[in-house]
């Protein structure tokens, strides 16, 4: 178990240094030079010159990159170049407001949808069945930014429900649950039909296995045989998808932020990337693939703990 | 009572098929008296496992039956509503799977699934863990007591098949069906199994239904037996009778194909000829008739009645005369 779970953060850290190499060459092959890039060809030569020898950008590649990692090692994501404020902090700030709205979106579309799959998995070809299969496929297709954009336009808009723009004032718990409502449900839309329909194929398998006629043959009430049987042996492909999940969310947060205006780590990225802000591009990027990186580990170890199949052969 | 634990009169029931039904039990009438063990040989495909679980009522969902009742203390399974089906399962009535490499639960411990199955009882948690261990301990687990928190993969199948025995015998059933317990274990196994099932019955004062196609295993455990062929019991009697005078040419042959009893000298493998028939347009006459060696023209014609040649041994052919006794 330990050498599996060392293996499996191994796993995390080579993807992490791959996408820090990636990320830092992203930047060089832009064409053309940096600090006109990032300034506008408007920008006065002293600045230019101020911004290369700030970045380092005259010294050979080798260096750079040298540079740039001895500074993550240290938790250093290098200073904005506006406000001249330490990237760090400003991912820092900004981070849980991202966290807690994919903790939304995920959790409530778990909560409806394993249940809605499991739901038409045991009663095939009912209503509720049907139903859901319709609406997996409809929130599948529908991207989040054009949820979110039809929820504003009933909820804020013309019901006047819910606020639209920020994420609350700091200490207004109210408040803040209020302005997750939308974004959180935007986000989470298209997963609840993802999880529905995986769950619905898992437990349709589960259902139709031998040891479950077994647990009939006993007697026991239908409803621990779908739980304790059956759903304990679907849910575990369900956990890999629900890490995979993260990192399609964090991407779309990245959209639902923008669109809500909520001061996440997407939305630090969007702003920065139009104002050419590429430090702060750099480390909320590296965050989030930091992010996901782990989330997959954590999956597999959580897998690994519920099946005792798995367990044993580490 | 009757002395019948199980008595079926008349089963039939067929599967629904992309190709059309497949009419796996036709007119089906056996009996297990109670405190007997009553064999069902047949070879592969002849509908032995369907059998079981009708009694059970747990066929797939493809199946209907079409004709018949399964009388069970007192009552027609069949005319059952679901709810009190389900009271019996695993209480009056047990059942030991096919296949042990399938039937347990891979992710719950052997313990949580023997606990789990005495969910009638009001016994303490540790109570039923104590009996869950007695069980295993009664089909010859080494170690009982510390098996219970190991899970069915980290077993073997012999192993395996015990567990599942022991799983059945947990509620002390007034019957057990046992679905080819032997067929998957070795030469040695099977007569420790065999051993055990005679024990047991003796324990639990219990009747058995033992489904296998080896004769061997039956002629050493069982009372009676019932030979099934393509859906149809084509004789059933007192083994002795069954053994020492086979009526049925189907019987005559499989016990002359049974390996056991083949020569040594000539080391031939006699098989009968012809294939197993389709039982998707089951013909007029005799099911057996298109492999059979001694058939007349009658018996292409029309349906044998069971022919009853007293003792308890009825067979369902036209060359067994009226009134043999
Ligand atoms: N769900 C099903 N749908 C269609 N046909 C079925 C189904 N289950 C069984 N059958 C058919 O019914 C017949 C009897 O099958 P059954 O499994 O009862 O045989 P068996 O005597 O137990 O064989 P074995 O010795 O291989 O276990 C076979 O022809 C089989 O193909
Ligand atoms: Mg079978």
């Amino acid at each position: 178990m330990l050498f599996y779970a060392i293996q499996r953060i191994g796993l995390s850290i080579l993807i992490l240094v791959t996408s820090m190499v990636m990320l830092f060459s992203a930047l060089k092959f832009i064409p053309g030079d940096p600090a006109t890039i990032m300034l506008g060809s408007r920008a006065s030569a002293e600045m230019r010159a101020r911004i290369t020898q700030e970045l380092g950008l005259d010294d050979p590649v080798i260096v750079q990159l040298g540079h740039f990692f001895g500074r993550l090692l240290t938790g250093d994501l290098g200073t904005d170049m506006w406000s001249q404020r330490p990237v760090a902090q400003m991912v820092m700030d900004s981070l849980p407001y991202t966290l807690v709205l994919i903790v939304v979106g995920l959790g409530w579309s778990a909560m409806i949808g394993i249940p809605l799959g499991c739901y038409s998995a045991i009663r095939r070809n009912s209503f509720i069945d049907k139903f859901t299969g319709l609406v997996s496929v409809g929130t599948i297709s529908i991207p989040s930014f054009v949820v979110a954009i039809y929820l504003i336009l009933i909820f804020a808009i013309w019901l006047r429900w819910l606020p639209v723009v920020g994420a609350g004032e700091p200490g207004d718990f109210a408040g803040q649950a209020r302005h997750l409502v939308m974004p959180g449900f935007a986000l989470g839309l298209g997963w609840v039909g993802y999880l529905a329909r995986i769950v619905r194929a898992s437990m349709l398998e589960v259902m139709g296995e031998n040891h479950i006629r077994t647990a009939r043959a006993y007697g026991l009430p239908e409803l621990q045989i779908v739980r304790a049987y059956a759903l304990r042996i679907a849910i575990l492909p369900t956990i890999t998808l629900l890490a995979v999940a993260i990192g399609g969310l964090l991407s779309s947060a990245v959209f639902v932020e923008a669109i809500f205006a909520r001061p996440g780590i997407g939305k630090l990225i969007v702003d920065a990337a139009s104002m050419r802000n590429f430090p702060v591009v750099q480390g909320g990027v590296l965050t989030t693939v930091a992010l996901f990186a782990l989330t997959m580990p954590i999956a597999d170890l959580l897998v690994a703990w519920l099946d005792p199949r798995v367990r044993a052969t580490l | 009572m009757n002395g019948k634990v199980l008595d079926i009169r008349d089963l039939s029931l067929r599967f629904a098929t992309s190709a059309g039904p497949v009419h796996a039990l036709r007119n089906i009438t056996m009996a297990v008296p109670s405190g007997e063990i009553v064999g069902v040989v047949g070879e592969s495909g002849s509908g032995k496992s369907t059998l079981a679980l009708a009694v059970m009522r747990l066929l797939p969902g493809n199946a209907t039956v079409t004709s018949g009742a399964i009388g069970f203390g007192g009552g027609d399974l069949l005319t059952l509503d679901e709810e009190a089906m389900r009271a019996l399962r695993g209480n009056r009535i047990a059942m030991v799977f096919q296949d042990p490499m399938t039937s347990l639960n891979p992710v719950r411990s052997i313990g949580q699934q023997m606990v789990d199955i005495q969910h009638r009882g009001r016994a303490s948690p540790a109570e039923k863990r104590r009996k869950a261990a007695a069980a295993l301990k009664r089909v010859g687990m080494p170690d009982a007591e510390s098996q219970l928190d190991r899970h069915p993969f980290q077993f073997s199948g012999g192993m395996r098949q015990r567990i599942a025995i022991a799983m059945a015998l947990v509620q002390r059933p007034e019957l057990l069906i046992a679905d080819e317990v032997t067929t998957a274990l070795d030469v040695t196994l099977e007569a420790q199994i065999i051993h055990l099932l005679r024990e047991l019955r003796a324990d639990i004062d219990g009747s058995i239904l033992f489904i296998s196609h080896n004769l061997g295993a039956i002629a050493e455990i069982c009372d009676r037996v019932v030979v099934l062929y393509a859906g149809e019991v084509v004789e059933h009697g007192p083994i002795a009778e069954i053994f020492s005078h086979p009526q049925h040419p189907y019987t005559r042959a499989l016990i002359a194909c049974d390996p056991a009893r083949i020569s040594t000298a000539t080391r031939e493998l006699p098989v009968i000829p012809g294939d197993v028939p389709n039982l998707r347009h089951v013909a007029d006459g005799c099911i057996f008739q298109p492999r059979c060696s001694v058939a007349i023209a009658k018996c292409a014609a029309e349906r044998p009645p069971d022919r009853d040649c007293g003792a308890g041994h009825v067979a369902r052919c036209h060359l067994v005369p009226e009134g043999l006794p």
